[in-house]
């Protein structure tokens, strides 16, 4: 069994335990076993933290990545910040010993040290790279019936040019992972937009934020899906409780689930809906519920 | 030392290639030109117009494509490239490698019977993909030279050993499937790299979706719009739809540091809104939209044409930069995002068509061949030059000219091209004539006494002619028409030996005029008139019919007709030939020397250029000092001080033996033409001489009136320069304000050196005190080419840009500027200001007036002098043997204005480098009896060929002074604009005289050979 440190972020604990808990059931299914990272602390965010200040954003996110090196395992994550953050300052600290230096003088006043021996993972990369399609197919029991639309999410995929995640414009891996599950993945318009969630654009301009949210919604509700499937706890919570934030401020009601991987795999092995914390989404959509209770022919 | 060979190799035949050829051919050096491809005429040959005249790019380019082909000293080496290079600056070894073309050049007519048969088809280059060709073909309908070529990769019979069709077609037997690729030693004195650039590909930037087949490049639409493209010049949507709507996206590989090309492409502004406006006058419902960073209208006349396109057109132009092509997933609808400026909304908007600005990139063969030659290259996969020595390399004797250096735009490197001609010259100049063959001819046999007795030769062109044609029926009637002695058919006129058959006739039949009906004078009737010399007959005793353009080609569907029309030109060009006279060139002694108006950097870098190729030159300057506008600015671009290219070029021209420098001194009086000008100075000197440049230059305007001028701490760049070398800059807070006094009404013009010049000292203040805020207020940061590193460095060491619009000028006031941000959202700002410093445009100095009055040659409505032909002559007048460089064509960068006093003394050292001055046969020349010197000849000449001189008239009755026109026959071309405008008849156009004209109009009218007679 593999193990890796699980790196929880911030919402995922404290709004969406669901995914958390998703996470951690489907993963021990997989043979991958995830161990506590005590003492993290938030990633922290790379829109807002890394935009103002380098120095401190790279010592607040290589703090946590030094907790996952002194245990000898790799860091997952199952968010896009998270991993926009942690990913970027574990690449640049290896890279750049000046920086690094000057890193570690801060490090060494809570008395750690950034050495560089471990890999930051999300998710998605992890189980495309390292437990491959094939496995994950052969963990679904109950294929997921299900039309979706892949929401990539910005930090996962960008930027491309250290990703490595193959094309830019059409990345595929997500969509496969989904399909492994049964589920259609469909194309709809604009597909690897941004939620409109991340770089502050929530805290700072609401408004915008649920502007891009709502084309988001609607393009994917145009494209007949049954729920839409992130990788992220900040784009899940954009799109779900934006929903109800675009329903008082534009009138606009979309009624669409909002899934995270995690979950949708989970249903492929046979978990309910509640147990994967589906339901304790802010949008209520008992149609959906009721479907996806049928997986498996309601086992 | 090794001996010096008076030839020269020049890498690549684009439009840098040609005339670096040209120029050095037309001084007595021998040219190889060596061409990868199989025809000269590189990217220029696939452009469809170009900016900002709309000038037709194939047809000001075809002449002199053709001009190639015919110069004796030059060889062309097609379908060949550089294998290596060795020796030493004036005589170097090139191996070069002749790809097998498997066809013999000298065999193939390009009749194109092959093309029909070959069963291949393969996309076609030249079209960019966009439509087919087969796998032997002519790569363009003009190419040079016009031979067929089989592509080896996609012949059938060479890669499986079947088919063979074009063997089995060919009458002329030109076909060689055994041909081999094999190497050739060429010795020269020097090497001229110009293989030009190659156009960046799109693919790898996915977010732009170059797979959809509505997105294109623009180099694909310049064929889409073309002619001679795939849809003939329709624009077409892949689904075969004219399209309502088209974006262009800028900067599509250029200015984007992500994928390592940080830099400007130069060009791509210009011919976007090229691109655009053409397009809108194919279809007058076309919307148009060019998305784009900066507009980048730098050159002469550049900012003009984009404010036609803009406010005239109605193209319009968009501040912003789309991350990418949306699609929609079902529709396939293209679709671009974008930031509307000045607000905080996002925008996006539908387009049938997205058109990718794609920058210049240099070629992979470009990049091999500069390791052949062991020449340095910049970071960005350039040829490194310096800013004093642009077409320089770092091997001696290799000089490197156009694109290969940077990207630049057709002038600037027609420019480069003769600039590069000009240093290879230098080093060869004792060597010119040595290494070029005269041909010999026969002695001409005097036929003015004799009754015409004329041949006629009608060709089929394979087929071309004899398949819509009945030549036997068209050589039958033409025996019967008057004073033909002998008529025949012939497969091809044009092959080697046919020539020698006509020649045979014109012996055997006693023959003093012939006709050959086949094709174009354009491209054959120099190598008939060539044979007729051959066979000891006056090249002007020849005439030829084109019955295949005109005849076959045309009437294809009613052969009978095209027969009749066929015989019926035939018998105007008998008609006419019977007619013709003899003519003779003259050979004129002239004088030698050079002249240089203006001592600036521009000025003495020309008169350098010619003393060194052994001319007397004279070198005269205004002022008291030479040194010019440079004097007043203390740095160059590349961090040097301005005194360090100065100083030793000021003392080279001093010490130079040839060079004769006159300061405090103007040129008052010059009369004469080329060969034989003689000035008078303010001196009272008189000086003669047989070519003159016009180096005049420019001054930095001063900005009365604009953004506070005049008052404490507001000053211009210049007084800038000079305040930072002698550290007395005491400002905490800069502001720079671009365009003070220019891009506005009284200048319309962009001054083009004042952004590079202003980021220039932006990083001068900022790294003199990095504490300083600097903020430069601009319209459009024109830092094009490589000079947008310094405006990448400036923002980097933290200078501040803000956008104003010229309907929203920044206020100076006292100590603050207030300006609203274009890029912010319109946000007022109000800066404290210590410095306000103002970028005025650089400006015609006073008197050029009358240096133009002088010479006779143009200036443009903003007192610059004007070329005489924007893209391809950009020094050159139309008067003949007066140049023009530096400033006083448009504000320009130093390299460039070097670029173009070399450019300017090539073209210069073309004519003094002739022994003697050779008149065309073809002129008009005055009946003095009959001329009342009114002059009117004068007026309408283009060239300034005629003058009125006074003579005194003696008659029995009375003696008096009068005036007669006098046409300079080294200067006439021919061309019969004033033997029309005579009103008295007086003036007579050789070659084409009303009776011959006449002749020919007779013959179409009269069947039956008659002729009127005419006065």
């Amino acid at each position: 069994m593999s193990e890796l440190s699980f790196f929880l972020g911030c919402i995922a604990p404290n709004r969406y335990p669901g995914i958390e808990k998703a996470t951690k059931i489907v993963m021990e299914d997989l043979g991958v076993h995830l161990r506590e990272l005590k003492g993290a602390s938030c990633c922290p965010a790379p829109g807002v933290f890394r935009s103002f200040d380098k120095l401190t954003w790279l010592a607040l996110a290589s703090r946590n990545v030094v907790l996952s090196e002194e245990m000898g395992v790799d860091l997952l994550t199952v968010c896009n910040g998270c991993f926009g953050s942690l990913v970027d300052a574990n690449n640049v600290l290896k890279e750049d010993l000046e920086l690094r230096k000057e890193v570690n003088k801060v490090l060494a006043e809570v008395g750690r040290e950034f050495k560089g021996t471990i890999r930051v993972r999300h998710i998605m990369e992890y189980l495309y790279d390292d437990v491959g399609v094939e496995k994950v197919k052969e963990s679904i029991k109950y294929p997921v019936d299900l039309k979706v639309a892949v929401h990539y999410g910005c930090h996962l995929i960008k930027p491309s040019k250290e990703r490595h995640l193959g094309s830019i414009e059409n990345p595929t891996f997500f969509d496969e992972l989904v399909e492994a599950t049964g589920a259609e993945s469909v194309m709809y318009k604009d597909k690897n937009a941004c939620c409109g969630a991340g770089g502050g654009v929530r805290t700072s301009a609401l408004e915008t934020a649920l502007k891009l949210a709502r084309a988001k919604l609607e393009n994917a509700k145009a494209a007949g899906v049954d729920c839409i499937v992130d990788a992220c706890p900040f784009c899940h919570l954009q799109m779900d409780v934006g929903q109800t934030e675009i329903a008082k401020k534009f009138g606009d009601v979309f009624n669409m689930p909002i899934v995270h991987y995690s979950q949708l795999l989970g249903l492929g092995m046979g978990y309910t809906p509640q147990e994967l914390g589906i339901d304790m989404n802010y949008v209520k959509n008992d149609d959906f519920i009721a479907k996806i209770e049928k997986i498996g022919g309601g086992k | 030392m090794a001996e010096l060979v008076g030839a020269v190799a020049i890498a690549g035949g684009g439009i840098a290639g040609i005339q670096s050829s040209l120029d050095l051919a037309d001084s007595g050096l021998k040219v190889y030109l060596i061409e990868s491809s199989p025809s000269i005429g590189g990217v220029m040959a696939q452009l469809d117009k170009t900016f900002p005249t709309l000038d037709c790019s194939m047809c000001t380019l075809s002449p002199k494509l053709a001009e190639v082909a015919r110069h004796p000293n030059i060889e062309l080496l097609p379908y060949s490239e550089i294998k290596s290079i060795s020796g030493a600056a004036g005589n170097f070894d090139v191996t070069v490698t002749r790809k097998a073309t498997y066809v013999d050049p000298d065999k193939c007519t390009a009749c194109e019977l092959c093309l029909a048969k070959c069963p291949s088809k393969v996309l076609d280059e030249y079209n960019e993909g966009t439509s087919k060709r087969k796998a032997i073909y002519l790569p363009f309908p003009q190419a040079v030279p016009r031979v067929m070529v089989i592509d080896a990769e996609h012949c059938i019979y060479l890669t499986k050993g079947k088919c063979g069709n074009c063997k089995k077609v060919c009458e002329n037997d030109a076909i060689d499937y055994e041909m081999k690729d094999r190497d050739e030693v060429i010795k020269v004195g020097s090497v001229i790299l110009s293989t030009g650039f190659k156009p960046y590909d799109p693919t790898p930037l996915e977010q732009y979706h170059y797979e959809h087949p509505d997105v294109v490049t623009s180099i694909e639409f310049e064929r889409l719009l073309s002619a001679s493209g795939p849809s003939e010049g329709h624009v077409q949507l892949a689904d075969g739809t004219t399209p309502k709507k088209i974006a262009w996206l800028q900067c599509i590989g250029s200015r984007n540091p992500e994928i390592g090309r940080p830099n400007c492409s130069a060009v791509c502004c210009m011919y976007a809104t090229k691109e655009a406006m053409v397009a809108m006058e194919h279809d007058n419902e076309l919307e148009t939209a060019i998305f784009n960073i900066d507009v980048r209208a730098f050159g002469k006349g550049f900012e003009q044409f984009y404010q036609r396109a803009k406010n005239e057109k109605e193209v319009r132009f968009i501040r912003s930069r789309p991350s990418g092509v949306d699609i929609d997933p079902v529709t396939n609808q293209l679709s671009l995002r974008y930031e509307v400026e000045g607000s905080t909304e996002t925008a996006c908007e539908e387009f049938d068509m997205i058109v990718l600005s794609i920058g210049l990139t240099p070629s992979d063969s470009s990049k091999k061949l500069a390791e052949i030659a062991g020449v340095e290259m910049d970071e960005y996969g350039n040829v490194a030059t310096a800013i004093d020595a642009p077409m320089t390399t770092s091997v001696p004797g290799i000089f490197a000219c156009g694109t290969i250096v940077a990207p630049k735009d057709i002038p600037d490197t027609v420019a480069d091209a003769s600039g590069a001609a000009s240093k290879a010259h230098s080093i060869l100049a004792s060597e010119r004539g040595t290494l070029v063959t005269e041909r010999t001819y026969p002695p001409e046999k005097d036929v003015t006494a004799e009754e015409p007795r004329i041949g006629v030769v009608v060709c089929d062109c394979g087929i071309n002619i004899a398949s819509v044609v009945d030549v036997p029926a068209v050589v039958e009637y033409v025996k019967t028409l008057p004073h033909v002695v002998h008529a025949y058919e012939q497969t091809y006129a044009c092959s080697t030996d046919s020539l020698d058959i006509i020649k045979e006739k014109i012996e055997e039949h006693d023959l003093n005029r012939v006709v050959v009906a086949s094709c174009t004078p354009r491209t054959h009737e120099p190598l008939f008139q060539d044979t007729c010399r051959g066979a000891g007959l006056n090249p002007y005793l020849f005439e030829l019919a084109n019955i295949r353009e005109h005849c076959a080609w045309v009437h294809q569907k009613e052969p009978e007709k095209a027969t009749e029309k066929a015989k019926e030109v035939i018998r105007m060009s008998v008609a006419r030939v019977a007619l013709l006279d003899p003519l003779y060139t003259q050979k004129l002694d002239f004088n030698h020397a050079g002249l240089v108006i203006g001592g600036g950097v521009t000025g003495m870098t020309a008169a350098l250029d010619i003393a060194e190729k052994g001319f007397t030159t004279y070198l005269i300057e205004r002022e008291h000092e030479l040194g010019g506008l440079l004097r007043t600015f203390t740095r160059l671009q590349d961090g040097r001080t301005t005194s360090e290219i100065l100083d030793p070029m000021i003392a080279a021209v001093k010490s130079n033996p040839n060079i004769t420098v006159h300061t405090g001194t103007t040129l008052d009086e010059v009369e004469g033409a080329m060969g034989s000008f003689k000035g008078k100075l303010s001196n009272g000197e008189e000086i003669e001489f047989g070519s003159a440049i016009i180096a005049t230059g420019a001054n930095e305007f001063v900005p009365e009136g604009y953004f506070g001028y005049g008052s404490e701490n507001v000053i211009t760049q210049s007084t800038l320069e000079v305040k930072l070398e002698e550290g007395t800059v005491d400002a905490k807070n800069v502001v720079m304000i671009q365009c003070a006094g220019g891009r506005n009404d009284e200048r319309p013009y962009c001054s083009r050196v004042c952004c590079t010049t202003a980021v220039k000292n932006a990083i001068r203040l900022k790294e003199d005190d990095p504490e300083r805020n600097i903020y430069v207020l601009y319209r459009d940061i024109r830092t094009y080419g490589v000079w947008e590193e310094l405006y990448t460095r400036a923002r980097e060491l933290g200078v501040l840009f803000m956008r104003y619009t010229e309907d929203d000028e920044p206020i100076v006031g006292n100590g603050t500027v207030t300006i609203t941000d274009k890029l912010l959202n319109d946000t007022k700002f109000e800066i404290a200001t210590d410095l306000t410093v103002l970028s005025a445009p650089l400006v015609a100095p006073d008197g050029v007036e009358d240096t133009a009055t002088l010479f006779k040659v143009p200036i443009d409505s903003n007192k610059f002098f004007l070329e005489a032909h924007i893209k391809l002559r950009p020094v050159d007048f139309a008067t003949d043997g007066v140049f023009l460089a530096g400033c006083a064509q448009a504000p320009k960068l130093v390299d460039e204005s070097i670029s173009q006093a070399s450019a300017a003394a090539s073209r210069a050292c073309t004519i003094l480098a002739k022994d003697q001055l050779e008149t065309s046969g073809v002129m008009a020349v005055v009946d003095e009896d009959v001329c009342i010197g009114c002059g009117r000849c004068t007026e309408v000449c283009a060239y300034s060929a005629p003058t009125l001189k006074e003579v005194e008239v003696v008659t029995e009755e009375i003696t008096y002074v009068t005036r007669k026109s006098e046409i300079n026959p080294a200067i006439c071309k021919g061309c019969g604009s004033c033997a029309a405008e005579c009103p008295t008849g007086a003036i007579t156009s050789r070659h084409f005289t009303t009776k011959q004209i006449s002749a020919v109009i007779d013959a179409f009218a009269y069947a039956d050979g008659r002729i009127e007679e005419v006065a």
